[in-house]
């Protein structure tokens, strides 16, 4: 239903998108993710209509946004540190894009929408006295109340604690699915962004690197980049001749032209004793048990293991040919 | 920071000041007023004259205060939210004004729309000059003050409501205004304060007909020499100035109430499209506004004696010492402002570390209460001191009463520019040094006092500057040899002669040039305060 082509964004000389593509199916929650200044946020606010772009196109259902101004394109947007309005109270704050469009009825549907992110009753309350939790909740709801085609969340859990993040997380993705409305949430946390998207779509430098789903994401990511974007660690380099990859005493069979490759070994791919040497770097305690980082291929590795390692000692491991995927 | 012992003795100066020669002179202004016989009393409050006279003084002060707000508001706008080219000398040009002397403001606009002004039509006498007059004046507070907040607003909030169907007049109307609206309140109750005290540009420009209560105290004391009539219609000003001062301070404390502030950088950006018009016309109009007037004076002076040149400038050595003696007043002003400067240190500075420090209701209180002077008015001080300091020593025909009272009155401007930057040095960093093994007075030494010294010295300029064109209270307590650069100007403008009209003229444009100076200074050094109040 959304589609956004070849976007371009300047500020000033700074090219913060750059020919970006993405679309957005209906009943579908789209995750964009990328590091700081990867131009995730110019992407929603293009959308918005907050920021003119250089070039490209954006539709909705069909119809070219361009030339629509924000306050007409019926699209709501969650911003960052929420923005609520502090000289007015919550109701007034979710009653705002009701009275814009002059609807009937606006305390029932309040009344409505505060029930949905389960604060009811609050409309009263004054913004400054708001918890973050309460103050994102809010925030939903005010864009939610007027019923947007489109839902555009900026980093929505970005600005509350770790503890409190992991709980709404769930709690926004079961919103979410349940108002239907299609939406794109932005954030830098990879754990967010497979817990809200249906697909991810990772950027870099204002550039759509992959899309896919979080699964597709994880286990492929396809580059360097992303794969450290995804979080992952195990990126070695190694050697292909005739079709196979080695790197220490690791063999296997990638589709590459002979020459060096570099290769992504998911977490858990590799285990202590087996016939690959490698060196300890550190050791660190995780709870269930010790992750021991050890050098390999120019790269290093995570292994767990069910005490710890002594730095500079040498120990086997084995890694899972399945475990292993090629990156470029 | 500051013990109690400290602290009472760092503030004493100011209060012996403030009580011998702010408090002591009311008093007796008061004595004066309701000393006078009761039917005298209802003769004066029943006069036409007096009414009139009120109510001008609060119409006039209403408009200008509507107007100001009208021509600021865009200006502050835009100098709050883009970056162009040359904002930062703008910022200066507009500032410029409201340190000038009123009585350069009112010869500007003389010279501006008097008899054979510039514009061609003779507005000296009416409204519309004294407006005029009023706008130009105070046009930097409104920019200052409503700017400042508007610089710090979070434009995401504009962006939410634009998001949520608002139109950018419904975005402006219902989310910028109402958070603007304890900064657009405060400026408002400012420039009602200024121009209900006016002064130097109602007595110059509103000459014969027109006056404030202000003008009509000094025609009382001063030419009709009705003590008790000054005295009530003192009362009657100050009783006005403390209600508008209460609503000032009533908006000063709720300014920024739960908002979310954004560094200044954050929010400024190009202007694009349509903007682009909307700066253009906002900064073009503010900067016409302060530069026409500014501009005649140097007109005037370069135009002096027919041709192109700097014949006004040779006038002020020919005008005759026996009328105004130009160079004694160039000399009395500049010491006066150097013991002001000297006073400002030892006493207001003082008392602002005493302010800053206390953090309680009562800060607010004295806070308030040090604003009175400027609201009290100039000329109500200066009648409070022929009035009251004849006992118990005759003080009249001392010449230090002149710094004194310049003293007082630049007091509010010093400690408004002082008191935030004071408190803006974090308790933290005071600890850090101490944990770091510095004993109080170390830390007074290496954290304190060079974090100040840029505040102290922008604040000390700023007496200076305010000593040089003070006016009202100068004028009734100047002895005849010690007169100043502005009663100079006022007496050569008051006497015929082409000489006389090109030294007055000159002696302007000294003093625009000086407070142009100063301002430059200020803003270079980026001294909060001026009209950041």
């Amino acid at each position: 239903m959304l589609r956004v082509t070849d976007l371009t964004v300047r500020y000033g000389d700074v090219l913060a998108t750059d020919r970006a593509d993405l679309t957005l199916e209906r009943d579908e929650t789209l995750a964009l993710l990328g590091r700081s200044g990867s131009g995730k946020t110019t992407v929603l606010r293009a959308i918005a209509g907050l920021v003119p772009m250089v070039s490209g196109s954006i539709t909705l259902d069909g119809a070219d946004l361009g030339p629509i101004p924000a306050h007409e394109r019926s699209i709501g947007l969650v911003f960052q540190d929420f923005a609520l309005f502090p000289h007015l109270d919550v109701g007034a704050n979710v009653a705002y894009g009701l009275r814009m469009q002059g609807a009937a009825d606006v305390e029932n549907r309040v009344e409505e929408v505060l029930a949905m992110v389960g604060l009811d009753g609050l409309q009263r309350r004054r913004i400054d006295q708001l918890s973050g939790g309460q103050a994102q909740r809010v925030a939903l709801a005010r864009t939610l109340a007027p019923r947007p085609r489109l839902l555009l969340l900026d980093e929505p859990l970005g600005s509350l604690d770790p503890d409190l993040r992991r709980t709404l997380a769930g709690e926004l993705k079961v919103m979410l699915d349940r108002t239907g409305v299609p939406a794109i949430v932005v954030t830098h946390d990879t754990e967010e962004a497979f817990a809200l998207g249906d697909r991810v779509t990772v950027l870099v430098d204002g550039r759509v690197a992959t899309t896919g789903t979080p699964a597709q994401i994880w286990s492929e990511p396809g580059t360097v980049e992303v794969a450290r974007i995804v979080g992952h660690s195990g990126i070695v380099t190694a050697t292909v001749a005739g079709g196979i990859a080695t790197v220490a005493g690791l063999a296997t069979s990638v589709e590459a032209p002979d020459g060096a490759v570099t290769l992504l070994i998911r977490p858990g791919a590799a285990t202590i004793g087996g016939p690959i040497p490698t060196t300890v770097i550190s050791s660190r305690y995780r709870g269930p048990d010790w992750v021991t980082t050890v050098a390999l291929g120019g790269g290093s590795i995570e292994v767990s293991s069910p005490e710890p390692k002594v730095t500079g000692n040498k120990v086997d491991i084995a890694i899972d040919p399945s475990g292993v995927a090629l990156l470029s | 920071m500051t013990t109690r012992r400290a602290s009472m003795l760092l503030a004493l100066p100011a209060a012996v000041l403030g009580i011998a020669f702010f408090a002591w002179p009311m008093a007796s202004i008061i004595a004066t007023g309701i000393g006078a016989d009761p039917g005298r009393v209802v003769d004066i409050l029943g006069r036409g004259t007096t009414l009139s006279t009120v109510w001008f003084t609060l119409w006039q002060a209403a408009a200008s205060t509507a107007l100001t707000l009208l021509v600021g508001i865009p200006a502050a706008y835009a100098f709050a939210r883009f970056r162009f080219p040359g904002r930062r000398l703008a910022r200066i040009v507009v500032t410029i004004p409201f340190v000038l002397p009123t009585v350069v403001v009112a010869i500007a606009f003389l010279a501006l729309m008097g008899p054979g002004g510039a514009l061609g039509f003779d507005l000296a006498g009416t409204v519309w000059a004294i407006l005029g007059a009023h706008v130009f004046f105070n046009l930097a507070v409104v920019i200052r003050t409503v700017g400042s907040l508007w610089s710090h607003l979070d434009p995401r909030l504009e962006e939410a409501a634009a998001s949520l169907g608002a139109t950018p007049w419904t975005v402006f109307r219902t989310i910028t205004l109402p958070l603007l609206r304890p900064a657009i309140a405060a400026a408002a109750a400012i420039v009602f304060l200024f121009s209900f005290t006016s002064f130097g540009v109602v007595l110059l420009l509103g000459a014969p007909r027109l006056a404030t209560i202000e003008v009509e105290i000094y025609r009382s004391a001063a030419l009709v020499f009705d003590l008790p009539a000054a005295a009530i219609l003192a009362l009657i000003q100050v009783v006005g100035v403390t209600a508008g001062l209460l609503v000032y301070a009533r908006y000063q404390e709720r300014s920024g109430i739960g908002q979310h502030l954004l560094p200044a950088a954050a929010t400024a950006r190009r202007p694009v499209g349509r903007q682009r018009w909307l700066v253009g016309a906002a900064v073009g109009t503010a900067l016409t506004i302060a530069l026409v007037p500014i501009g005649m004076i140097m007109w005037r002076v370069l135009t002096a004696g027919g041709g192109l040149g700097l014949g006004s400038l040779r006038a002020l050595g020919a005008v005759d010492p026996s009328v105004v003696d130009v160079p004694a007043a160039i000399g009395n002003s500049l010491r006066f402002a150097a013991v002001a400067c000297a006073l400002t240190v030892m006493v207001a500075l003082p008392a602002a570390v005493v302010i800053a420090s206390r953090r309680s209701p009562m800060g607010r209180w004295i806070d308030t209460l040090l604003m009175l002077p400027i609201g009290s008015s100039a000329v109500t001080l200066g009648f409070g001191f022929v009035v009251g300091l004849d006992a118990p020593v005759d003080l009249r025909a001392w010449w230090g009463l002149v710094p004194i009272a310049h003293t007082l009155i630049a007091m509010p401007f010093v400690v408004r520019s002082t008191v935030p930057v004071i408190r803006s040095i974090g308790p933290r960093v005071r600890e850090a040094a101490a944990v770091l093994g510095a004993g109080p007075g170390r830390v007074w030494r290496t954290i304190d006092f060079p974090m100040l010294t840029p505040a102290a010295a922008g604040a000390t300029a700023l007496a200076f500057v305010i000593s040089l064109g003070e006016f009202g209270a100068t004028l009734f307590v100047a002895r005849p040899g010690g007169k100043t650069m502005t009663l100079a100007i006022f007496g050569l403008f008051g006497r015929p002669g082409a000489t006389n009209l090109s030294a007055a003229f000159a002696l302007s444009l000294l003093l625009v040039v000086i407070t142009g100076a100063v301002v430059a200074l200020l803003e270079r050094m980026r001294v909060p305060g001026v009209g950041n109040f």
